[in-house]
């Protein structure tokens, strides 16, 4: 059994199946890039992994224990699952600092957030994922002084900070320039090595980069699964997909 | 030590310099002096509370001065019973003190109380309010009608309450507390309320700069994205207000031996308005903002009143006009504003001169 199984997964908006019969599985430690053109499902799909839409019909099995339907926080804290937002997201009267100590994993219940020291050890946690993600020299500033780019690095930071099992990344790179979305591409390589990540991205030249497996969604449904050989010579995804994004 | 001084906002420095200055108002000036400024050293309390509850927690409150008027009324009716039963409950055919205010002959005891009821009134509304979907303009108006309620119920319980002409009585049960064997006098008071008011802001610097105020923020700032981070914002936002209760109801208590009286005048939608105003003058999202807010609009009011009668409500609209249209995040705020920017640029230029 994978690690994470989505099975029968539908949901209905007003009669509207943005999301239907889906089963997708992704083993433990994988990089499973999901695609499709816009309105495919996708952000749907993580919406409902990370509890943030309840599924109509279906289930979300995540190390063999059912989660669709639960809270965000139960998700994020108890089944450690971590979610970037298409966005960026952050907070943006803290400053940079303080959106990574915030996102720190461990210190999440009510007692402990009055109890909660900066000892050495955790400054250095804070700096080492500053580090990882180019922006300790920033580290003072608040996240609107930032460009788009770094402040999707931020929410990385804040995702890795959680400490997560699973990751989910929603176009990590938009609104990045061509180096920095390789930058981020290998940021995802080494310091998400061995998490399940799953993430959703257009840019094809970063999904060379990054994809394990890579799921082809359209218009809800599963449209192929395999290796980016294999899906970028798949005839039905080039006409439902590739083609259009070579014309824009 | 000299660099980590620097690195204090300006505003710190500019609530040292004001308690250092409320530090003496005693030896400088007159009786009615000292008890108008004790006043307004417990509008600073409730200013904090508020500034914790809306400032930081992003929970506006239009009805807030209900938990300061419990605290005050609890501690007030307890000042009345202390020489037998009070006036305005033999006026209400009563022969016996009920047996709901027996715990209030306590001073200990009522002191205990303002402080608990409010934070148990705010546990219910917050249980009532944070769990369900109310949001927005909606939980704003629950805040505006519950202080409504608040208000006829004083107002139509008047055995109880005093109705509308409020407690009297309380100078007598005043008289009668002793601190180390002595009587308090009002300067006695007014440093007891100072004290106060320096731990409560120093509890609320803790408050708002420790892990639960950086989780206050952020559920201001962007609530939906804080409970991707494992947190449940409920139950934040139910201790985030039953705790600004607390302190509002202490400083509801605190009011009375400057007074020695209380009325719906301090309770209801209107003196809520006020806390509002003193919010919006100051700055709100910052602590020494509320705490001169309060201040500056209090004194502004008690001169301009003595003067000008009812026109100084012009005054203060004109004021309050001017303030939000020329500096939106208040006085304090500003000043704040202003301080960031340009150590950001001088951040800047100095990493810039690396680069080159």
């Amino acid at each position: 059994m994978a690690y994470l199984e989505l099975k029968a997964l539908t949901v209905e908006f007003n009669g509207f199946r943005a999301v239907n019969d889906v089963n997708l599985s992704v083993e433990k430690g994988e990089h499973h890039v999901i695609i499709g053109p816009n309105g495919a499902g996708k952000t749907t799909l993580i919406d409902m992994i990370t509890g943030k839409t309840k599924p109509t019909c279906g289930s979300i099995l995540l190390d063999g224990k059912n989660i669709s339907g639960q809270e965000p926080y139960r998700i994020a804290d108890k089944y450690k699952v971590g979610r970037k937002f298409q966005g960026p997201n952050v907070f943006d009267y803290m400053s940079v600092a303080e959106n990574v100590e915030v996102a720190l994993s461990g210190y999440n219940a009510l007692g402990k957030t009055f109890l909660f020291r900066k000892t050495k050890e955790i400054r250095g946690e804070i700096e080492d994922i500053l580090k990882k993600i180019n922006l300790y020299d920033q580290r003072r500033m608040l996240p609107t002084y930032l460009s788009h780019g770094q402040r999707q690095w931020l929410e990385i930071g804040m995702v890795l900070a959680q400490k997560p099992e699973i990751i989910t990344l929603d176009e990590p790179t938009s609104g990045m320039t061509a180096d920095e979305t390789y930058k981020t591409g290998e940021m995802i390589k080494t310091i998400m090595k061995g998490k399940t990540v799953i993430v959703i991205e257009h840019d094809i030249d970063f999904v060379k980069q990054i994809a394990e497996r890579i799921t082809v969604l359209n218009q809800g449904e599963i449209l192929a699964e395999g290796s980016y050989k294999e899906i970028t010579s798949n005839p039905e995804v080039i006409r439902a997909y590739l083609k259009t994004g070579e014309e824009e | 030590m000299v660099k980590r001084l620097k690195s204090y906002s300006a505003d710190k420095y500019i609530a040292v310099a004001a308690l250092v200055v409320l530090a003496f108002v005693p030896m400088f000036s007159g009786l009615y002096m000292v008890k108008l400024m004790g006043k307004i050293l417990t509008f600073m309390m409730l200013a904090l509370a508020l500034d914790v509850l809306w400032g930081y927690g992003g929970l506006m409150n239009l009805g807030f001065a209900v938990f300061f008027g419990i605290g005050g009324y609890v501690f007030g009716i307890s000042m009345a019973c202390q020489e037998g039963l009070p006036a305005f409950m033999k006026a209400g055919g009563m022969t016996e003190l009920p047996v709901i205010y027996q715990p209030l002959t306590s001073v200990p005891l009522a002191l205990f109380l303002a402080v608990l009821l409010p934070c148990m009134v705010a546990l219910f509304l917050g249980c009532f309010i944070f769990t369900s979907k109310i949001k927005g303009v909606f939980y704003n108006l629950i805040t505006l009608a519950f202080a409504a309620l608040f208000e006829l119920f004083i107002t139509t319980n008047q055995a109880f309450t005093g109705g509308s002409s409020g407690i009297n009585g309380i100078a007598k049960g005043l008289k009668k507390l002793t601190l180390f064997g002595r009587p308090i006098s009002i300067v006695g008071w007014y440093y007891l309320a100072f004290a106060a008011l320096v731990l409560v802001y120093l509890f609320c610097l803790y408050l708002t700069e420790c892990r639960f105020g950086k989780v206050i923020k952020s559920i201001r700032d962007n609530e939906a994205r804080l409970q991707f981070l494992g947190y449940n914002p409920a139950i934040f936002k139910i201790t985030l207000f039953c705790i600004t209760s607390a302190i509002a109801g202490f400083a509801g208590a605190m009011y009375i031996p400057m007074t020695s009286f209380i009325s719906i005048e301090n309770v209801g939608v209107s003196f809520s308005t006020m806390l509002l105003i003193w919010l919006a003058v100051g700055g709100r999202g910052n602590l020494t903002g509320a705490m001169l807010g309060a201040l500056a609009v209090s004194l502004l009011q008690s001169r301009l009143s003595s003067i000008l009668g009812n026109v100084w409500h012009l005054i203060l609209g004109v004021v309050l006009i001017l303030v939000v249209l020329a500096l939106p995040n208040g006085l304090i705020g500003t000043i704040v504003e202003r301080q960031y920017d340009s150590r950001i640029t001088k951040m800047r230029s100095q990493t810039e001169g690396e680069e080159v």
